[in-house]
């Protein structure tokens, strides 16, 4: 991708030194066909007349040149006089002028041109009266020159039919005088717009260095191209003291768009310039006018200079994509009001251009796609941003709900914890401890059955204490707490227990409630087979039944034992076993019998189910 | 006792054996006294049961009942002026707890032993009774012959533990060895050596001694040999009042 990335960059080097080079490497079209008028009577206002060769340049030498209001007489055989009518074509004029053929006005500038200020040069075209005859004729052009520094321009004269000459004067036209009013446009609409996005933003520095410098532009632009028109010649002179403000202001845009605060020197500079200038150009001379003007190009250019430099820094050193988008553009800016000063101080024969009005629209014009991409990026952030808040808050969120689960669960085990050594301690100190005196009440008055009965109380307590205490997985500490109490009761009836658990698999989800279940169960079992069967051994084994499920058997060596002879007992035993997703089986050996209780190796919580 | 450290493998458990059966004075004292009358002294406040007691622990011919009292100032008065081999007392008395009576023994006669009578033989209970200085404990309701059983036992240096005592003992160590850092002072706390770890965890998993004995490849008759130096070790009465009371409530759960 970076060759991609170069070849972009180079094609972008090659446009812009295309278009800074493009007015000297194309000359327009000149007509075919037409006579040219190169040579003239150069008549002052207050002088000798003489010869001179067009284009003539009347250089103003700040002021002090000249007369102001110099005639050109131009005097030239026409050998026939076409049918279609005769035109006189003047490529590039700079001033108002006006035209008399053979002692008759044709043509007073100011009145066929719209735009008529210091920044235009452009075509003229005018009809010649069809009361011709061939032979002898006289052109004599009037300039106003006026008291400005600008050079007065006069290109050579062309003389000819009408297809001779409308394609060179209709476009020039179109360069000069339509595209230049187009550029203004541009300018006036653009301009605005920004100046509105300024009203959004004013505190961003940005937006009001750009708001500033659009006015002022805005301002000098119209002042230039429209102020020939007499009523706004009044507006000249702030103009004229404007220009070093518009360089300064464009220094301060360019460290914005780098995101520095420009100096406050730089303000106070563009503020004071013109209140400072305006009274010195109100009160002083055609010469002190003209020095000025001069200075005033030379800061703008100066400025345009700098401002160049430091968007070429900032593009190169400082990284920053604003300053690469314009900082070409504005170089040509730099390039094209240099070369626009050159052309106005010294009138080169091939042309008197202006040209920095051109790229102006331009420039606003990426400057305004400078901002969408600012905002485009402001919006992915704030979409990013927008992400990251969600996620984050979902984040949160889902820690806040498993703090509170856990704090629930938190909170009911303490409570079930406090309850539970309530009961214990109520059970020890109270109910188990008056069973342990019948018990022995009982055993001394030899009351066997009571003293049986206590004791089965006792044990079935114990039974349900144990339980309570039981965590998940715990399930073997309930069966070890079962068979330690199992074993004093089946010694005192001289029954072996053969015990081992050690080929149960885990069992989860175990809690006090299911764990009671599975002791009853067994319980249960082994009071069948001390009943039914007189059985002299006992033998209780943990098996893993299948892949989710175990089992506990269960077996005697007494009476064989059928499950229809179970009665109640066996039923209540299933159905507890079915309780935890279970099942109970008997099946009789040679010798006795064995009952298997198959349980899932995850037992169900009944809680929950009960609370479902 | 044995050095803690040195009872790994089959050389500390030799060193047990020998450490039980000549080694140890305590052992030689208490088969001494065995054989000229164990002095009893029981402590029930429940009539019945006391007197039931009484009449099983009369009746033998290896003890001596020295009384058989229902309140703790009594049984204090009598371990004062009368020198106790054994005590038998329940825990919770009209006047006081019988931890007390135990706490009181030991520091009184060091040789003695003391076994909890409990109804139920609920863990808190008897490890508060153990780490005052009990070595065992009775059922209130056994068999004359499961009592008579469980003193020879104790007197003969072999201790019963339940699956719940042992899985509150584990619960208690591995919470003790998750809150400090630093190890705990070796004067204060005798650390269980490996093979009394093993035993502690295999009955707190539910494993009986027979299968246990098979596993550790020892001799299912020295288990509760193991678990009566386990008792002795959880003995807290060499250290202060508040330890005491901060680890009892450090055993409860949450």
């Amino acid at each position: 991708m970076k060759w991609l990335r170069d070849s972009w960059w180079i094609a972008a080097g090659v446009a812009i030194l295309g278009l800074a080079l493009l007015p000297d490497l194309v000359s327009l079209p000149e007509p075919q066909g037409a006579l040219v008028l190169d040579r003239a009577t150069f008549i002052p206002a207050d002088g000798p007349e003489r010869e001179v060769a067009l284009p003539h340049a009347i250089r103003s030498h700040f002021g002090l040149g000249p007369s102001n209001n110099p005639r050109y007489v131009i005097e030239f055989d026409l050998p026939s006089v076409p049918n279609a009518g005769l035109y006189v074509y003047v490529p590039t004029v700079n001033r108002r002028l006006a035209l008399s053929f053979n002692g008759e006005p044709i043509l007073d500038f100011e009145s066929s041109s719209l735009l008529t200020g210091s920044s235009v040069a452009g075509p003229l075209m005018a009809r010649v009266p069809n009361r011709l005859v061939p032979g002898r004729q006289q052109l004599t052009v009037a300039v106003e020159k006026g008291g400005f520094a600008i050079t007065a321009y006069l290109s050579e004269i062309y003389v000819g039919t009408e297809a001779a000459l409308a394609r060179a004067y209709n476009l020039r036209n179109f360069i000069f005088v339509q595209l230049k009013a187009m550029a203004l446009a541009a300018h006036l609409v653009l301009g605005i717009s920004l100046i509105y996005v300024y009203l959004l933003r004013p505190k961003d520095i940005l937006f009001s260095w750009l708001c500033a410098l659009n006015v002022v532009s805005l301002f000098i632009a119209i002042g230039v191209q429209f102020g020939w028109v007499p009523r706004l010649q009044i507006l000249l002179p702030v103009v004229n003291v404007l220009v070093p403000t518009l360089g300064f202001l464009f220094i301060g845009f360019s460290l914005a768009v780098l995101g520095f605060r420009p100096p406050k020197a730089l303000r106070y500079a563009a503020i004071i310039a013109p209140l400072v200038l305006l009274p010195v150009f109100l009160t002083g001379t055609v010469t002190v006018k003209s020095i000025m003007t001069v200075g005033d190009v030379v800061v703008l250019v100066a400025s345009y200079l700098v401002s160049t430099g430091i968007l070429l820094w900032g593009s190169v050193w400082h990284g920053s994509r604003d300053a690469r988008l314009i900082v070409a553009l504005v170089a040509v800016i730099a390039w094209y009001s240099a070369r626009d000063a050159f052309v106005v101080v010294t009138a080169p024969e091939h042309g008197f251009n202006l040209l920095v009005a051109f790229p102006r629209p331009i420039l606003l014009a990426l400057v305004l796609m400078m901002f969408m991409r600012r905002m485009a990026a402001s919006f992915d952030s704030l979409d990013r941003a927008n992400e990251t808040l969600n996620i984050k808050l979902a984040e949160r969120e889902a820690e806040l709900a498993a703090f509170h689960r856990q704090e629930r669960t938190k909170t009911a085990n303490l409570v079930r914890e406090q309850e539970r050594q309530r009961l214990t301690h109520d059970l020890h100190d109270g109910l188990s401890g008056h069973l342990a005196s019948i018990i022995a009440l009982s055993e001394r008055a030899g009351d066997r059955s009571t003293e049986q009965a206590a004791r089965e109380a006792l044990n079935d307590l114990r039974l349900v204490i144990y339980s309570l205490d039981l965590g998940d997985k715990e399930l073997p500490l309930a069966l070890a707490n079962f068979r330690e109490r199992l074993v004093p009761q089946l010694r005192r009836l001289g029954v072996d227990l053969d015990w081992s658990m050690a080929a149960l698999p885990e069992i989860s989800g175990v809690t006090p409630g299911n764990a009671l279940i599975i002791l009853r169960v067994l319980q249960e079992a082994i009071t069948n087979a001390l009943k039914h069967g007189p059985a002299r051994r006992i033998a209780i084994r943990g098996a893993i039944a299948s892949d989710d499920t175990a089992a506990i058997w269960v077996e005697n060596d007494g009476r064989s034992f059928t499950e229809t002879a179970g009665g109640h007992g066996l039923g209540n035993m299933r159905r507890r076993a079915q309780q935890l997703g279970g099942d109970i089986c008997i099946e009789p050996l040679a010798s006795g019998s064995r009952l298997t209780l198959t349980i899932p190796q995850r037992l169900p919580n009944l809680s929950e189910e009960a609370a479902e | 006792m044995t050095e803690p450290g040195a009872n790994t493998g089959i050389i500390g458990f030799l060193g047990h054996v020998f450490s039980v059966r000549l080694g140890s004075a305590d052992m030689k004292g208490a088969e001494v006294k065995q054989q000229i009358a164990c002095r009893i002294l029981l402590v029930e406040d429940d009539e019945p049961v006391r007197e039931r007691l009484a009449k099983i622990i009369g009746r033998w011919s290896g003890g001596q009942l020295l009384g058989a009292c229902g309140r703790l100032a009594e049984a204090m008065a009598i371990i004062k002026d009368h020198p106790v081999d054994l005590l038998i007392t329940d825990l919770n008395l009209p006047d006081g707890h019988g931890v007390q009576a135990i706490r009181m023994l030991r520091k009184t006669y060091p040789q003695a032993e003391a076994m909890v009578i409990s109804v139920l033989a609920d863990d808190r209970n008897v490890l508060d009774a153990i780490e005052a200085g009990a070595t065992g404990y009775l059922l209130k309701d056994s068999d004359p012959i499961d009592i008579l059983d469980a003193i020879t036992e104790l007197l003969a240096g072999r201790s019963p533990i339940s699956s719940a005592i042992a899985s509150t003992i584990v619960r208690r160590l591995s919470g003790r060895a998750a809150k400090t850092d630093v190890a705990p002072d070796p004067k204060e706390v005798q650390s269980l050596t490996p093979r009394e770890m093993d035993i502690l965890w295999g009955i707190a998993k539910g494993f009986t001694y027979g299968e246990l004995a098979e596993r550790l490849e020892i001799s299912k008759n020295t288990v509760p040999v193991h678990i009566k130096n386990i008792y002795r070790k959880l003995q807290t009465n060499n250290r202060s009042e508040a330890v005491y009371e901060a680890s009892r409530r450090g055993l409860i759960k949450l």
